[in-house]
Parts: C-alpha cells; sequence; structure tokens
C-alpha cells in the first residue's frame, strides 16, 4: 500500500500543490461548495500540508459530492486541475474502503446492470437505487408519465453484445490490481 | 458531406425520446445521414470513470473503437453531454498518450487508433454547411418567443476536452436556434452544472442548483429552456412539481434545441412527440407560430 500516498496521489493527478495561492476563487464558482465539507479550495490546501491531510482527503464527503462540472479547473488563475485532484482521491478512498454511503449504492447498482445489460437504463437503476438506499418514493411521481409516453420501457433492454462488456470491465479492473 | 458515424447513447432510447425524435427530422429534412456505431455500448457516465480510471477509458473506447472500424473515414456524433465528454476523453488521451492507449487496446482487444474527432451536436448544426441547409427548410418561424439557451457543463468543459472557444458565454446554441425565429435571452446560468447524476444520489445537495437555474431563466424573461444532453433536460424538466412545492420554482417548458428547429420547420405535433413532455409546451408554441404567420402576411 505504500503508492497510496499524498505525494503518490499528486503524481497520478498531475498536479503540483504550490501551484494553487488559495484565493478562493474556484471555490466561489463551485456549485457544490456550499455543500461539501471541504471546499476546492481547502482540498488544495490538504493537498499542500501534504502526508499530514492526506486521510482528512480521501475520508472527506466532498470528493464525493462533486458533479466534475470543472468550473473550479477552469476559472483558477493557476490552471490547478482540481477535478483531476478528486478523481485520484476519490480512487484511493474506494480502495480503502472509504466510499460514501449512498455513492456506493449508486455506483455499485449502475455498474452491475451495465455489466448484465451493456447499457444503462434509468427508470430500472432509480427504482433499485431507491429501494437499497431506503428513499423509497424518490422521483416515483414520475413514473406514470414516463411509461404513459412510452419514455422508459418496463423490461431491460439489452446491447447487442454485453459479453464484451463485461469482458472490458473486467479486464480494467486488473489494470488496478497489477499497479498495486 | 454531412455524414457522421452517431453514437446515440442510452437515454435517446428512452428518456430522450422527443430528442431522438426531432434530431432524426432536421436530418431528414437537411439531408445529413446518420450511421448508428454497431454494437455500441453505455460510455459508463457517470460510475465507470468514478469507480476505476481504465474502466472510464475503456468502456467509451469500445465503441469509437467500433466506429473506426465500420467507418474509418467518418467522424463521431454524440447528442449526450456525459457521453460526448467521456467518449471525447478516451479519444483525446488514446491520441495524445500512447502508454494509455497501449493499456486501451488491451483492455477491449481491439485496435483504436483514435483518428477521427468526437463531436456535439452543436459543432454539427453549427457549421456554415448545416446552418445554410436549415435556413433554407425553415417554413414556420417562431416568432417572438423567448428562449434560454442552456448548455451544462460537459459540452463546453473542460476545455483542454472539448476545445470549446468560450466557455463561459458559448454561443453556437443561439445561432443555432435563431434559425428557428425565435428569441435567445441573454441570461447568467447557461454553463452552471445541473448536478449531472448527483440528482439521484445526492438529491439535497443538488435539487436547489436547478432552483436557481430555472429562476435565472425566467427571470431574465425566457418562456422555455433549450437543452443539448438528455441528463440536463430531464434534470431540468423532470421534477418541477417538486420543485414547485418545495422552493415555489417557477414551471417552464424545457426542450432539446433540435424539438424547436423541427417545430420551425414545419414538424406535426406527433411526428416529434411534443406532448411527452413533463411541462405542457403547447400554448407558447402555438402563440409562437401564430405571431410568425402574421408576421409573414405583412
Ligand atoms: S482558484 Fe486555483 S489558485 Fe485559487 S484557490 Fe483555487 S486552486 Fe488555488
Ligand atoms: S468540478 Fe467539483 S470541485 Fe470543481 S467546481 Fe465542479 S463540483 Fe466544484
Amino acid at each position: 500500500m505504500s503508492n497510496r500516498t499524498m505525494a503518490s496521489l499528486m503524481r497520478r493527478a498531475k498536479v503540483d500543490p504550490m501551484d494553487c495561492y488559495q484565493c478562493g476563487k474556484c471555490a466561489a464558482g463551485c456549485p457544490m461548495a456550499n455543500s461539501m465539507d471541504l471546499n476546492s479550495r481547502q482540498i488544495m490546501h490538504c493537498t499542500q500540508l501534504g502526508e499530514a491531510a492526506y486521510n482528512k482527503l480521501i475520508s472527506s464527503e466532498a470528493i464525493w459530492l462533486c458533479t466534475g462540472c470543472n468550473v473550479c479547473h477552469e476559472r483558477c488563475p493557476h490552471d490547478v486541475d482540481i477535478p483531476s485532484v478528486i478523481e485520484q482521491a476519490r480512487y484511493d478512498a474506494i480502495e480503502k474502503g472509504k466510499i460514501r454511503r449512498k455513492s456506493k449504492i449508486f455506483n455499485d447498482i449502475f455498474l452491475t446492470n451495465l455489466k448484465l445489460t451493456g447499457k444503462s437504463q434509468e427508470a430500472f437503476l432509480a427504482l433499485i437505487y431507491n429501494m437499497v438506499s431506503l428513499d423509497i418514493f424518490q422521483d416515483m411521481n414520475s413514473v406514470p408519465h414516463m411509461l404513459r409516453h412510452k419514455l422508459v420501457s418496463v423490461l431491460p433492454e439489452f446491447i447487442k453484445n454485453p459479453k464484451e462488456v463485461s469482458n472490458t470491465m473486467e479486464k480494467s479492473k486488473e489494470w488496478g490490481k497489477a499497479e498495486k | 458531406m454531412m455524414k457522421y458515424s452517431f453514437f446515440p447513447g442510452c437515454s435517446m432510447g428512452s428518456t430522450a425520446k422527443c430528442y431522438r425524435l426531432s434530431l432524426e427530422y432536421v436530418c431528414r429534412q437537411i439531408g445529413m445521414d446518420l450511421y448508428e456505431i454497431d454494437g455500441w455500448n453505455c460510455c459508463g457516465a457517470t460510475s465507470a470513470h468514478v469507480m476505476n480510471e481504465v474502466m472510464g477509458l475503456a468502456l467509451p473506447a469500445l465503441s469509437l473503437a467500433k466506429a473506426e472500424k465500420n467507418f474509418p473515414h467518418l467522424d463521431i456524433a454524440t447528442g449526450c453531454a456525459a457521453c460526448y465528454s467521456r467518449l471525447k476523453t478516451a479519444a483525446h488521451h488514446c491520441k495524445n498518450d500512447a502508454g494509455v492507449r497501449y493499456q486501451v487496446e488491451k483492455t477491449i482487444g481491439m485496435p483504436y487508433e483514435a483518428k477521427r474527432e468526437v463531436l456535439n451536436f452543436m459543432d454539427i448544426f453549427g457549421t456554415e454547411e448545416a446552418m445554410t441547409a436549415m435556413q433554407e427548410k425553415i417554413r414556420r418561424p417562431l416568432k417572438g418567443l423567448k428562449v434560454a439557451c442552456y448548455y451544462g457543463c460537459l459540452n463546453v468543459r473542460p476545455a483542454a476536452i472539448t476545445g470549446a472557444p468560450d466557455r463561459e458565454n458559448p454561443m453556437t446554441m443561439e445561432n443555432i436556434i435563431s434559425l428557428s425565429g425565435a428569441d435567445c435571452i441573454d441570461w447568467s446560468f447557461k454553463t452552471e452544472c445541473c448536478g449531472g447524476a448527483h440528482q439521484n444520489d445526492a438529491t439535497t445537495e443538488t435539487r436547489p442548483l436547478v432552483d436557481v437555474i430555472i429562476r435565472n431563466a425566467v427571470a431574465n424573461g425566457a418562456q422555455c429552456i433549450v437543452t443539448a444532453c438528455p441528463l440536463c433536460n430531464m434534470n431540468l424538466e423532470m421534477r418541477q412539481k417538486e420543485y414547485e412545492r418545495i422552493f415555489g420554482t417557477p414551471r417552464i417548458p424545457v426542450f432539446a434545441f433540435t424539438e424547436l428547429i423541427a417545430i420551425a420547420m414545419g414538424a406535426h405535433w406527433n411526428e416529434i412527440a411534443l406532448d411527452a413532455h413533463y411541462t405542457d409546451a403547447s400554448k407558447i408554441i402555438a402563440e409562437a407560430i401564430r405571431a410568425g404567420k402574421e408576421a409573414d402576411v405583412k
């Protein structure tokens, strides 16, 4: 596990922590900053503190709330690629089993379904997500409209060759293992 | 030559019915050919790249490799901002990083040289050739209709991937929509985030994002919003009853940009499934068509 450190995270993210001068412009434009336990500027501050703040960063909820909208990177006067840091922080969090509960449920359901069918089926996913996460009625009042106008199908749909997709997904995971 | 490989993406077959029907209608009108990639698969957005770096590149590359094999001389078109971002990111890395390309080719079990461009439909309909062809087919201008063009994030950002010339105030969609005769308003939230897939797993945090987008559009006089992405469209449109109840958000129809062009070209209501919208749009459209006719008579 020696390569799961702040230094290696930043190497993989291809970002130099000292490029950030803590101006906060990124967080000012971030749509999720209000809900984040660490906003984008604070995330960069963690990376500057180095190993001492590594756990704080990868255990944060913020890295799972980031929508990947790229506003922060776009507006940063020093071109700091914060989404890249967040992406790598998430991979480390997954590795250490620190993934946010609802994100884990959603992503697991999404990928299991993708592996089986090769496609994503929104209504199906939403329904299963609600049952597992116990948010039973979330978005369910839209379902009658969707069915009436044939916007979703009741049965899952499959692509031509789902096996190719599941093979690709399995092989992708092997690279991760080889790196460790 | 208006011919493209076409990556429909998962939503085009389901929730984005109106988008797909109107897109196909406009293509038929102007003689643009879209060749659906045989055996395409889900690009993985947004879970694959969140959970596994290689998977996030390999899944879109699998479809791109098929497009390259079947139509080596065609660029790839896609109508979803998330698909566009994932496909274009995979193509970008495979093109510029031999290590990534090796890894991706091994993973998908196919060669992939990333020779062709990935384009969204704003790139495609925004070309001079397509704009001229569309202009000639407008039969029923939508006069006086006030439209807010919403781009969202991934059609414009990150710049290194999209190459979009203006990321804060893009104008391609406005240029296209203007062909329909409608008026595009100036507003502040055209590239703000709709929350994307986090509208599923972080609802309390992301619901307010849509509230402020809709409010800003309405405050600047918009009667409808147009998008260039099925997920943006769904996020802005589907939960408006809920928004009205929780935040008091005004209700407003949300279209794919191709729908307004198709209507102005004379598409019949049923032909492009206009009644499948969550918020009734018949009044404002009928009014704009009537105003267009009157202006014509004068
Ligand atoms: S905008 Fe850039 S320099 Fe300023 S705090 Fe954010 S990352 Fe640092
Ligand atoms: S990419 Fe993430 S951190 Fe950056 S502005 Fe968007 S939500 Fe905020």
